[in-house]
This record gives structure tokens, sequence and C-alpha cells, in this order.
């Protein structure tokens, strides 16, 4: 089973490879057909993010990391268990479903201020935020899977004597997994897309500052520096949830 | 002989949209130890709404149901096979199995042994990493049985087993079920739409009306288990006036 996911995964990483190949390739072509300092072509912006990574690029990255890190971990440790209760639950269901059906579509990014008032300037404010909008993708996620989980399984498992909490660990979390996993790689994206408009607001700390400190002193190399080094990041986070999801749900594609 | 299963004007009312249906009205059934008996009738004749009363997954009910001396939910030696297997697509085989003895709380080297043992018996050792969407349709009802038997249940209720298998594979199981029988003593109540398999797996033969579902035919049958039975002119004979009794119910 290791050597066939072995192989599957050297089959994508050249794909990964030939895909990076065309991007930068279509970006040289722009920047030579633009010809402005705004987008310089890609071997520059490579040659910066090189030069400067560990000087000023690596300590951004890191608090970035840890808040979008730390943001999609309370999300998700919140948002599951409530998910599958509510999923489960028909009372509960019909009581938090107006609830979240009228609070789900408010950007919660508008509240970027007050929370900056009530929360302060630090990682507080940014986590809470970049938290409540990936909680509210992964409980709706969540709660729809489990409510459309198939009753035969959990029948069968009743009449085998099981608790609540053994019909949870046995049926509901191992049948929505997939579907928290998917939730978990789509709020990755926003998650990312939040944290890059909340570090651009009242900190000096983070690779969304870092991005639009160089653009703001006409650093462009730099800038592209640090959007490579955002995007890394984020195809990193991508990788290890793919990976969790290949190891812990082979049922789905054995 | 002492009866395992009684029932007594048992009756299952539900409401839907507001309405009271009644599922089963005025139930009467007894089985003694280690008989199989099967279950006949039409669709939606409240066969199911009965084998969730009798595995203790419905306990809204009137009348009274008694195994071995104890209420259904009293009963933890009951062992439910459902139409689709009930097996658990997130887990192995070995899992699948091994996962009643777990939620029974047996020590871990017990419920590995057990699991094994009834997995070599039911020649399924070699397929114990597969998962249930790599099994065919046969396999899949025998990790089912093997899920069930595990627990050393003394009632088997089985709902419709074999209705999604070939004729070949059908029989083969048909088969197994008996062996499983007559090795283990158990008493088996199997509802089935087959009349052929009624009468080639049950000693006692009952058959369901429909709307409310009502036992309105009960007879022994000697044929039961008797692999010549299948060609027998008697075997014939008996499907004939169970097929009669079915249309007119």
């Amino acid at each position: 089973m290791l050597s066939r996911l072995f192989r599957k995964l050297t089959s994508e990483s050249l794909k990964t490879v030939i895909t990076l190949v065309f991007l930068f390739v279509s970006w040289h072509l722009l920047a030579l057909i633009l010809q402005t300092p705004a987008l310089p072509p890609p071997w520059d912006a490579l040659k910066s993010l090189v030069a400067i990574f560990r000087s000023e690029i690596a300590s951004h990255l890191g608090v970035s990391l840890y808040r979008v890190t730390v943001s999609l971990v309370i999300a998700t440790v919140l948002a599951v268990p409530l998910g599958l209760f509510i999923g489960k639950n028909k009372a509960a269901d019909r009581l938090s479903a107006p609830f979240i059906y009228l609070t789900y579509p408010i950007p919660k990014v508008v509240f970027l201020p007050i929370f900056l008032i009530l929360l302060g300037i630090g990682n507080v404010s940014k986590i809470v935020l970049i938290t409540l909008v990936v909680f509210y993708q992964i409980l709706v996620t969540t709660r729809d899977a489990a409510r459309n989980l198939a009753r035969e399984y959990v029948l069968s498992v009743k009449s085998l004597r099981a608790s609540e909490w053994e019909i949870y660990r046995h049926v509901y979390f191992p049948a929505c997994l997939p579907a928290i996993l998917t939730s978990m790689r789509l709020g990755l994206g926003t998650a990312l897309a939040v944290l890059f408009l909340v570090e651009t607001y009242a900190t000096r700390e983070g690779i969304g500052f870092f991005i639009m400190n160089s653009w703001s002193s006409l650093a462009y190399e730099k800038m592209f520096a640090g959007i490579i080094a955002m995007s890394l990041m984020g195809f990193a986070l991508y990788l290890l949830l793919d990976f969790c999801e290949k190891v812990l749900c082979r049922w789905v594609n054995p | 002989m002492e009866a395992y299963l009684t029932i007594r004007s048992l009756q299952v009312d539900y409401y839907q949209n507001n309405q009271q249906i009644t599922a089963l009205k005025d139930v009467n059934l007894s089985l003694p130890y280690g008989t199989s008996a099967s279950l006949i009738g039409p669709s939606g004749c409240g066969k199911s709404t009965l084998l969730s009363v009798l595995a203790g997954l419905n306990r809204k009910y009137s009348g009274e149901v008694l195994l071995n001396g104890q209420s259904p939910q009293e009963n933890d030696k009951t062992a439910l096979i459902l139409q689709d297997y009930g097996l658990l697509p997130w887990k192995t085989v070995w899992d699948n199995v091994k996962l009643g003895l777990q939620i029974r709380r047996l020590p871990k080297r017990e419920c590995e042994q057990k699991t094994e043992e009834i997995l070599r018996k039911l020649g399924l050792l070699d397929l114990r990493k597969r998962f249930p969407s790599q099994l065919s349709g046969g396999q899949r009802q025998r990790v089912a049985i093997a899920r069930s038997l595990v627990l050393e249940p003394e009632l088997l209720l089985m709902d419709e087993p074999f209705s999604s298998l070939d004729a070949l594979t059908r029989e083969e199981m048909q088969d197994l079920v008996l062996r499983l029988w007559q090795e283990t003593n158990l008493t088996i109540l199997i509802i089935t739409h087959n009349i052929e398999e009624a009468v080639f797996l049950g000693q006692k033969i009952f058959v369901m009306s429909a709307c409310p579902g009502k036992i309105i035919r009960e007879l022994d049958n000697p044929l039961a288990g008797d692999y010549s039975a299948r060609g027998k002119t008697e075997f014939w004979e008996l499907a004939a006036s169970l097929r009669s009794s079915l249309r007119r119910s």
C-alpha cells in the first residue's frame, strides 16, 4: 500500500512541476509584454525571495503561519463536534437552522474594525476573525454531511447496543470525515484571503504586511517574493490536508 | 419445547403527517429454542417494524414481547442483519466484525481472537484488510453474518438478507445459514419475499397480511433444511399453497 501511495505521489509531483513551469513561463511572457516595474519577471522575484528570505521574510511568514494554523485548528475543533451534533439531532437542527441561515451570509470581515477595538491590535483579533469565517464553512458542511447520513449505518450499530458516544465515534465522525476535510481545504483558501486582509491593517507583522509594505515603498521584487512565499505557505498547508485525507479516508478510494 | 421468543397481541402505531398509522396489529407468535422460522408477506406489511421491535430499536409498542423471558431492551443476545447488510464502508472487514465485540467492551485480546476465529470459519480471513466496497455481494453478506455470529447471539434476525444476490450466490448463502444454524443451535427468524427461500429455511413459516400487518397463517414445515427437498414435489406444493395464501392476503 505504501509503495502504491509513493508511486502516486511521485506522478503527482511530476504534474506539479510541469504546472509550476507553465505558470512561471506565462508570468515571464506577461512581464515581457507589459514592460512595467510593477510586474518583474519571475526570475528576479525568485532571486529576491532567496536573497531576503532569512533576513526579512521568514519572521513575517512565521507569524502568518501561526495565525492561520491556530485559526484553522480552533475553527475545526469547535465546528466539527457542533456540526455533527446538529446534523444528528433534529431538534437542535430546527432550533439552530434559522440562526445559521441568517448569519452565514454576513461577510464576517466587516467586523474587523470592531474586533480591533474589542480585542486589540494583537494576534487575538486576527485569529478570532479568521476562525469565525472558517468556522461557518466547516460547520455547515459537517452538519449537512451528518444530516444526510444513511440511517441504515446508525441502525446497524445501534442494534449492537452502541452508546450515543460510540455512534458518534464509529458512525458519524468517520462517515463525515471526507466532507470535513474538504471543508477544511476550502476553509484554508478563505483563511488565507482573510489573513491577507487582517494583516494589512494596524499591524507591522505578517506576510500580508510585508507585501503591502513592499508595495508602498515600490520594492516590487520584494513584493513578489512575499507573494510567492505566501502562496508556498498555502500550498504546503493544502498538501498537508491532502495527505491527511489520503491516510484517514482510505476507504473512499481504496 | 419451551418458547424462546413469545409475542402476544403486539401492536405498533406510528405517526406520519399527524396521521396515526397502525403498522402491526394483534401479532401473536411463538418460537421454541433453536427453531428456524421464516416470515413472508407482501411489501409494506410491517415486517421490518417487527424486526426493529425484536432488536430493541423500537420501544413504542404495546403488547408483550419476550425473548427468553426478557424484554428486547434487556436482552442483548439478539443479532440483526439488515437488507443492505449495514456494514460500515469506512471500516475494514476486520474492524467491521470486531466492532460489536469492542462495543461490548471485551478485552482487546479476546476481541482479536474471536474476530480471527469467525473470519476463518466463514472463509473471510484473506479479505480482512479490504473495505466493503471492495467485496462482492456474497462476500459482504458473509461479513454481515460473521459480524452477527461473533457476538454469539441466541436469536438471529435477518431482514431480506439475500434479496440483492444472484440466484447461485443466494443458494450458497442459504446453505451457509442452514449449516450455521445446525452447528450453533441458534433461533433464527428470517424475513423474506422469496417463497422458496421461506420453505427451504423455515421450520415454521408465518404468512403476514398488509396494513395493518397481521399473521394470517402459521404452519410447520418438515421440509426445512433438507438439501434434497429443493427438487421434491412436496416442496413445490407447499410453495404453491403459500403463494395462494399470499395472494389472498
